[in-house]
């Protein structure tokens, strides 16, 4: 056992070990390494953003070379009306970078998306059935997939009673949705379980140095 | 009280206990794991062995520590694959807290192969914006980003002389803990034709799925586990591969509370 000398790495074990209190109940040693945490990534994400982004991309070329950069004071004082929200009387004025951004946003965004997530999609189940090289086993994943998408779909249409035919479909498509569920919840615990052994394997090796299986 | 309504009333705290004693255990208990490569994790290596020296990939590190323990060991296997491949490898953050993790990542694994910064690999920090930076790089990466995270200008460096854009990037990969997948896969993907493949928690891994049916993706590593196969693929294991005995040792647990939990719930369902 070689316990760490290293002052950061104590900070570091003894914070999880009161945010992994919280397991047993609610305390004092929780609410602090929460709070610090909520502070910390703020005040860092504040820290970075004038660091990287303000200094470099507004103010180093406003003040080095207003003539070629005077153009940076529109979206600049723009930037400013989001803070008007706290002034009642000219609150209104927020509106203007929010409808700038969704109008810029939309016409990039808008026809992008469609074309990845409603195209492409859709023209990967137009699959064929028979006739493929792959032969039975492509056939059967093909059908399962035309099978799934029109099962779910019809599980979702509501303008018609889910009876009869409808019905007997709609059953099929809770079933396709149930196995999604429980693949998003079998990766879930998977997750869970896999920072929880990053936090244990960092207790023992980097901080008490215990001699464990590698 | 039978064994299983006592069961079902069991307080959550021992259920936490037996998880945490099991993740403690299998630390100590001299037992390896078989690793078996799958198909969308052998891709992304596949691609990335495929390609010739000088070639170029872009990694965008889009996660938090709070995603480290997925996501770190996945990120230094690529890195050692593209360094020790002569495979350039050019670092970038969507993810504010992202820039530290990719520079971990980066230092530890050049140190270990001897790759130098600006040559064979850069770190070019965050950009604020999450599609707009994708878009830019498109258009020319040394425009969106002028200088690395060290602070050099990025316009003369040799990592730069032959890779402007996206027809010069041979794989674009992201390692996500959010939705960042999707914005590379629409913005990049889509618009500039840029290969894609993505590295993300296990979580959220479902939802990509579709991508790779549809190829709009090339490969997707899911979690510790994706992690952990390419660790092995690049025959370096660590702390990846060191996970998976805890990680099944639980999974039995938890498929035992599940089923227990369950012919409890019938059999006092019945009586009631």
């Amino acid at each position: 056992m070689h316990l760490s000398l290293d002052p950061w790495i104590w900070i570091a074990a003894i914070l999880m070990i009161f945010i992994y209190s919280f397991l047993y109940k609610d305390n004092p040693f929780y609410k602090f390494a929460e709070h610090l945490v909520v502070g910390v990534s703020v005040g860092y994400g504040i820290a970075l953003f004038y660091q990287q982004q303000f200094l470099p991309i507004v103010y180093t070329p406003l003040t080095t070379d207003f003539k070629n950069n005077w153009h940076l004071i529109v979206p600049l004082v723009l930037s400013t009306f989001f803070l008007f929200r706290f002034i009642p009387k000219v609150s209104w004025m927020i509106r203007w970078p929010i409808a700038i951004t969704l109008g810029y946003g939309a016409g990039i965004a808008i026809p992008l998306i469609i074309q990845t997530s409603l195209y492409e999609q859709i023209r990967f189940t137009m699959l064929p059935l028979f006739g493929t090289d792959a032969g039975m086993w492509l056939t059967v994943v093909n059908l399962l997939i035309i099978l799934g998408v029109i099962s779910c779909l019809t599980y979702f249409y509501f303008s018609i009673k889910h009876t009869g035919v409808i019905g007997t479909v709609s059953k099929i498509g809770i079933v396709f949705l149930m196995v999604g569920f429980g693949t998003s919840f079998g990766n879930t615990v998977m997750a869970r379980v896999s920072l929880l052994i990053g936090r244990t394997s960092f207790l023992m090796t980097d901080w008490l140095g215990l001699p464990i299986i590698k | 009280m039978s064994i299983f309504e006592w069961l079902l009333k069991i307080d959550r705290k021992y259920i936490f206990l037996v998880i945490g004693v099991l993740v403690l255990a299998s630390f100590f208990i001299p037992f390896k794991m078989v690793i078996k490569d799958t198909v969308p994790v052998k891709n992304v290596y596949d691609s990335i062995e495929k390609m010739d020296e000088n070639s170029c990939v872009l990694i965008s590190f889009d996660f938090d520590p709070s995603a480290e323990p997925e996501l770190l060991p996945m990120s230094k296997a690529i890195i050692r694959q593209c360094l020790r491949n002569k495979v350039k490898v050019v670092a970038i953050a969507l993810w504010p807290q992202g820039v530290g993790l990719a520079e971990n990542s980066l230092t530890t694994v050049a140190e270990e192969i001897g790759a130098k910064r600006g040559k064979d690999w850069v770190n070019l920090g965050w950009k604020v914006g999450m599609f707009q930076v994708v878009l830019a790089i498109g258009e020319d990466i040394t425009k969106t980003f002028s200088k690395d995270n060290a602070g050099t200008p990025t316009k003369n460096m040799e990592i730069f002389e032959k890779v402007k854009n996206y027809n010069d990037i041979d794989l674009v990969i992201t390692l996500a803990a959010g939705n960042s997948p999707d914005t590379w896969v629409t913005f990049a993907g889509t618009k500039y034709k840029a290969k894609i493949a993505a590295g993300v928690t296990a979580v959220m891994a479902a939802d990509y799925y579709p991508y790779l049916q549809t190829k709009q993706m090339i490969g997707l590593v899911n979690g510790l586990k994706g992690a952990a196969e390419y660790e092995t693929l690049v025959g370096k294991p660590e702390k990846a591969v060191r996970g998976m005995t805890p990680q099944s040792a639980i999974h039995i647990a938890i498929i035992l509370f599940i089923l227990l939990g369950n012919i409890g719930y019938f059999l006092t369902k019945n009586k009631k």
